[in-house]
């Protein structure tokens, strides 16, 4: 027999005491002298067998009565020992505890978290009293870590906490073991991966009562719509799991986080100052006010890595002056620009961070920015004298002291046709100004080039052959010339004379004239121009479109991505020859933002999230296969360190690839990576030098909206799946239900059968008094 | 309107420790109640004429219907002497149960008293007869007024012992005074059936007008106890440990099965029988007896 209590099973003796009444009363009786005793005895002697039975049988039921109260308090399980030996059920309770960073969410000292494992341990204790119980406990990380890695269920071991352990008498240690080695991770993960996993599980063990316990705090960004949860929530419940959404989390708490930390779409370089843009939001149902937010930068050295030990990795930190934002209103992102400045070249790290709320993790964001020595610019001048180059290095190179990072280099057209492709791609952009033709490798390294993510800009003029252009370049669209050319025409005065010759649209290169204060653009005289073929149209066969125009609305310029790059191109002059450009101020504006906007897809800055892998490829002649990684920490002298062997991905690679957090099937190991901050990856050359590649890791931003979804909709979402939504406070029972519930209502059931059946037969028994006087 | 009988209760009667006190309470106020009753006097007046037969007393003749209508009549009244009751009263050990205002015992003191003052009171006769299994005390019939206190003497005089042997009293009695009278007797009849009966029918044998006051406690009559008992007989050894709930429904049908035998018995010998109980007032005592008066006296 097995009870959930088996302490109070020693109340079983109380089952006695009817019997112990009786033979007190017994020997507790009334005396008194009678008279009539004749008929009394005579009584006696005709009703002694009957009343001898029905009193035994009284006492019998009174004994029950007293017996089955016990064994309700006790919590009777059929489905235990007895019953098992006919096949009874085991009971498998799995717990999916949600470890995203939201959980890390503070109350009164106490983290959501913490509540969800406390409600762990609850459960623990009531499974511990019943038999024929297993216990499961996966973390959402460690669900999210085996789907990555393509994990079997098999190898459910590796991934859960607990895998069907069996309740003993040692499994409260056990339990509170892993409790205690169990932390809130700083991913954003949903349950899917978890329910997934619990879904193979629960499939594979259909001998066995599943319920499947989710502690979570039911965020809005992933329960308002949960279609592929509710997918999983559905198969679960048609194998007949029971399904209970724990809430772990109390109230709303106000919280602010970093969503971004990027560096302006700029030319970088070292010693050019850089913006970088700063996305402040308020997750809160109040307004913020007089947010303090800092900003730090971490100059790194390049000549100081000599060993590539953890001391050389430590960097400059200056902290710029605390930005006070006056005031962020409730789900308002407030974004700030702050200007950056890095001496020399290399990767060099900008952290951002607010102060301390309800969650942590979301208050600090960094990122990694890599500023080369300069931009190399490849300058094709093909007008006489090389009259364009001019203006063009004037405006990148104006004077020693202005730097803006860009190294034009003035090449003639046969550079192009002699220079191999990859000494090509050392250059971020090529300007070809009023080039007449080409050789036709000139053409294909040009294709190569910008195929490979390169920039390239056509101004046209008296040179340009537009035959060749429109057969060679143009290719009916398939070139990297966006435009087909007809041949050069001079641009009418407009009607208007306020009305400016360029009309400037909402581009990246452009946009800056938009603005009202800008008005200088207006000023630029467009003499002549490259009419475009009259059967070209933008965005036929093609990516290109007009990225400016001229106010008889034909295109001033034209672009299109080829390959990962991009191309311009320009139907007027870089010189004064057809227009007034070169010489207005507008110009050099122009001319940096084209070429931010050239070179911006070499540039474009990866966001890498926690949980990705970090790969380091090395090209298998140059470097040693060792790498070591040094992995963030609050203190920066006691970073954890990881060794990688970097391997051959491929039989036929050049390449060596060492990476970090990286689960396979066969090597489980915590997720390396689940840890926001800066990343360090040491590598040495055939030569002995250390070189260091640096990474920022972030937190998913949206993580931090702490509105929970409530039960109503919750319950409504999920329809017609059958859960029940429990909180932390009236979860304790819950499991007891599950073991002893049937069994509790039956009992009850037959304790009221009893009781009624021991009334009637006590009165048709006469032991009870009748209504007259009785003595 | 005051109710004159609210005296007659047994807990109003309890009150009066002298017994005499008691039947002169007794009677006195059901007397108070009955005004003009119908049965009062009539044992000393006329009844009806007969013809005159030789060896008549000629004091009887009734001379005036001579004169009138020249015919022989004697006049004929209800009796010539006193009336002639004995109380039979049982002091039996079962006599003295009770938990009421007045046991069994008391009970039957009571009325018997009072019956006597009653009959004294109508210029009748009364003795008493006090008995278990033998006549313990015999108070001769006699009808001066201060003869109650004779009787009443006897009856506190006595406790209640022994059991009772009705037949073995009853033919006593019977062969003691052989002239016919009332003969009321005062028990809770608890013994055998068939001797009480062999007594009673001898005495109605002898001419005798039987009176049976059956006097039972409440207890008795309605087995109204609950919770574990024992059960001591007190005219017996015998004992019993029993929930008496249990073991109520055989006793009232014991119960019953004897009350209907002794009243269907007591029917048959032309015996009045009343069945009393001690928290009865008493004027249904007086009011049986009376009763029991009127049929004698038309059975006569």
């Amino acid at each position: 027999m097995q009870f959930t209590y088996q302490a109070l099973t020693w109340g079983f003796l109380i089952a006695l005491i009817p019997l112990l009444i009786h033979l007190i009363n017994m020997m507790r009786h009334r005396r008194i002298k009678w008279a009539a005793m004749d008929f009394l005895l005579q009584s006696y002697r005709k009703h002694r067998k009957w009343v001898w039975l029905k009193q035994l049988f009284l006492l019998l039921m009174r004994m029950l009565v007293v017996a089955i109260v016990v064994a309700m308090l006790a919590q009777w399980d059929p489905n235990s020992q007895l019953f098992s030996r006919f096949g009874g059920q085991v009971t498998h309770h799995y717990i999916l505890l949600d470890d995203s960073y939201s959980m890390s969410d503070q109350s009164g000292g106490r983290s959501v978290f913490e509540s969800a494992t406390g409600v762990i341990t609850q459960i623990g204790n009531q499974v511990k009293q019943l038999r024929q119980q297993r216990f499961t406990l996966i973390r959402y990380s460690r669900a999210l870590q085996a789907s990555k890695a393509d994990t079997a269920g098999d190898q459910i071991d590796q991934v859960a906490d607990l895998a069907a352990a069996f309740v003993d008498k040692d499994f409260n240690l056990l339990l509170e073991e892993k409790r205690a080695s169990m932390q809130v991770s700083q991913l954003a993960t949903g349950p899917g991966p978890a329910l997934e996993l619990v879904q193979q599980l629960v499939a594979d063990n259909t001998d066995e009562k599943c319920v499947v316990y989710l502690l979570s705090d039911f965020r809005d960004n992933q329960w308002q719509s949960p279609q592929e949860i509710r997918q999983s929530l559905r198969e679960l419940q048609d194998a007949e799991a029971e399904i209970q959404l724990v809430q772990c989390s109390e109230a709303l708490h106000q919280n602010l986080g970093i969503t971004y930390l990027t560096p302006a779409d700029e030319t970088r370089a070292a010693g050019v100052p850089l913006f970088i843009n700063v996305g402040v939001k308020n997750y809160g149902n109040e307004p913020a006010r007089r947010v303090p937010l800092k900003i730090r930068t971490i100059y790194h050295d390049p000549a100081g890595l000599q060993t590539g030990d953890l001391s050389e990795l430590a960097g400059e930190t200056d902290e710029l002056p605390t930005i006070m934002l006056d005031q962020i209103a409730p789900g308002e992102t407030v974004n700030y620009r702050a200007q950056v400045y890095f001496p020399e070249a290399g990767e060099h790290v900008v952290e951002a961070l607010l102060p301390e709320d309800a969650v942590s993790a979301d208050n600090h964001r960094w990122s990694v920015i890599d500023f080369p020595e300069g931009e190399r610019v490849l300058v094709i001048d093909g007008s006489p004298e090389s009259a364009n180059q001019y203006y063009l290095t004037s405006a990148f190179k104006p004077s020693q002291q202005a730097v803006t990072g860009i190294e034009p280099e003035i090449q003639p057209i046969q550079f192009l046709r002699d220079i191999s492709p990859e000494a090509l791609r050392q250059y971020s952009a090529i300007y070809l100004l009023d080039v007449s033709r080409m050789d036709t490798r000139a053409v294909e390294n040009l294709q190569d080039f910008a195929q490979s993510g390169g920039g390239i800009t056509f101004f046209l003029g008296d040179q340009v052959d537009v035959s060749f252009y429109n057969k060679q370049l143009y290719r009916d669209g398939e070139g990297i010339l966006p435009v087909s050319l007809a041949g050069k025409a001079l641009l009418n005065p407009p009607l208007e004379e306020n009305t400016p010759d360029i009309e400037v649209t909402p581009h990246p290169i452009f946009e800056f004239f938009l603005g009202e204060r800008n008005t200088l653009i207006r000023r630029v005289r467009v003499e002549q121009f490259m009419q475009p073929l009259d059967t070209w149209q933008a965005g036929d066969n093609s990516t290109s479109r007009i990225v400016s125009q001229l106010h008889n609305q034909l295109p001033l310029a034209v672009e299109q991505r080829f390959g990962d790059g991009r191309v311009v191109c320009f139907m007027t002059t870089l010189g004064p020859e057809w227009n007034t450009w070169a010489r207005d101020p507008s110009f050099v504006v122009m001319l940096l933002k084209l070429h931010s906007y050239l070179t911006s897809v070499t540039r474009t800055q990866e966001t890498r999230l926690v949980g990705v892998p970090l790969d380091i490829s090395l090209p298998m002649q140059d470097y040693d296969d060792n790498v070591k990684f040094f992995l963030p920490s609050e203190d920066q002298q006691q970073r954890p360190e990881q060794e990688r062997k970097a391997i051959k991905p491929a039989v036929d690679s050049a390449l060596l690839v060492a990476s970090l957090g990286r689960p396979t099937p066969e090597t489980q190991r915590p997720l390396e990576t689940a840890q926001s901050g800066i990343y360090d990856a040491i590598k040495t050359t055939v030569d002995g030098d250390v070189q260091a590649s640096r990474f920022a890791l972030n937190v998913e931003p949206s993580e931090g909206n702490l509105s929970m979804v409530k039960n109503q909709t919750l319950i409504e979402q999920l329809d017609p799946i059958k859960v029940e939504i429990l909180g932390t406070d009236d979860f304790s029972g819950t499991a007891i239900q599950h073991a002893g519930g049937t069994a509790g209502f039956w009992l009850m059931w037959l304790l009221i059968a009893l009781l009624i059946g021991e009334q009637l037969f006590a009165y048709w028994t006469s032991y009870h008094p009748s209504r007259g006087p009785s003595k | 309107m005051p109710d004159s009988k609210r005296f007659l209760h047994p807990e109003a009667i309890k009150r009066i420790s002298r017994l005499d006190l008691r039947a002169r309470h007794v009677v006195e106020g059901f007397l108070s109640g009955m005004h003009r009753s119908p049965y009062f006097g009539q044992s000393v007046e006329f009844l009806q004429h007969r013809e005159y037969a030789i060896g008549d007393d000629l004091r009887h003749m009734d001379w005036k219907v001579w004169a009138r209508q020249d015919r022989l009549v004697v006049k004929q009244f209800e009796e010539d002497t006193n009336l002639r009751c004995t109380m039979l009263v049982d002091i039996s050990n079962s006599m003295q149960y009770g938990e009421g205002a007045l046991n069994k015992y008391e009970y039957a003191c009571t009325i018997a008293s009072s019956l006597a003052y009653l009959v004294l009171q109508q210029q009748d006769a009364v003795g008493c007869v006090s008995f278990d299994e033998t006549v313990r005390v015999n108070v001769p019939i006699r009808s001066k007024r201060n003869h109650i206190y004779s009787i009443i003497n006897s009856l506190e005089a006595q406790q209640p012992r022994d059991k009772t042997d009705m037949h073995a009293v009853l033919r006593t009695v019977a062969e003691t005074w052989p002239r016919r009278g009332m003969m009321v007797l005062v028990s809770d009849l608890l013994t055998d059936t068939d001797n009480l009966m062999r007594g009673l029918r001898l005495l109605r044998q002898r001419g005798h007008d039987v009176l049976v006051f059956h006097v039972m406690d409440d207890d008795e009559l309605d087995f109204p106890f609950s919770g574990p008992m024992r059960f001591d007989g007190l005219e017996t050894d015998a004992f019993l440990n029993c929930n008496p709930r249990a073991l109520r429904e055989g006793y009232m049908e014991a119960l019953e099965h004897f009350l209907q035998d002794v009243r269907h018995r007591c029917a048959q010998n032309t015996i009045d029988y009343a069945l009393i109980r001690t928290s009865q007032p008493l004027d249904a005592v007086l009011a049986t007896y009376l009763s029991n008066r009127l049929g004698m006296h038309h059975r006569n």
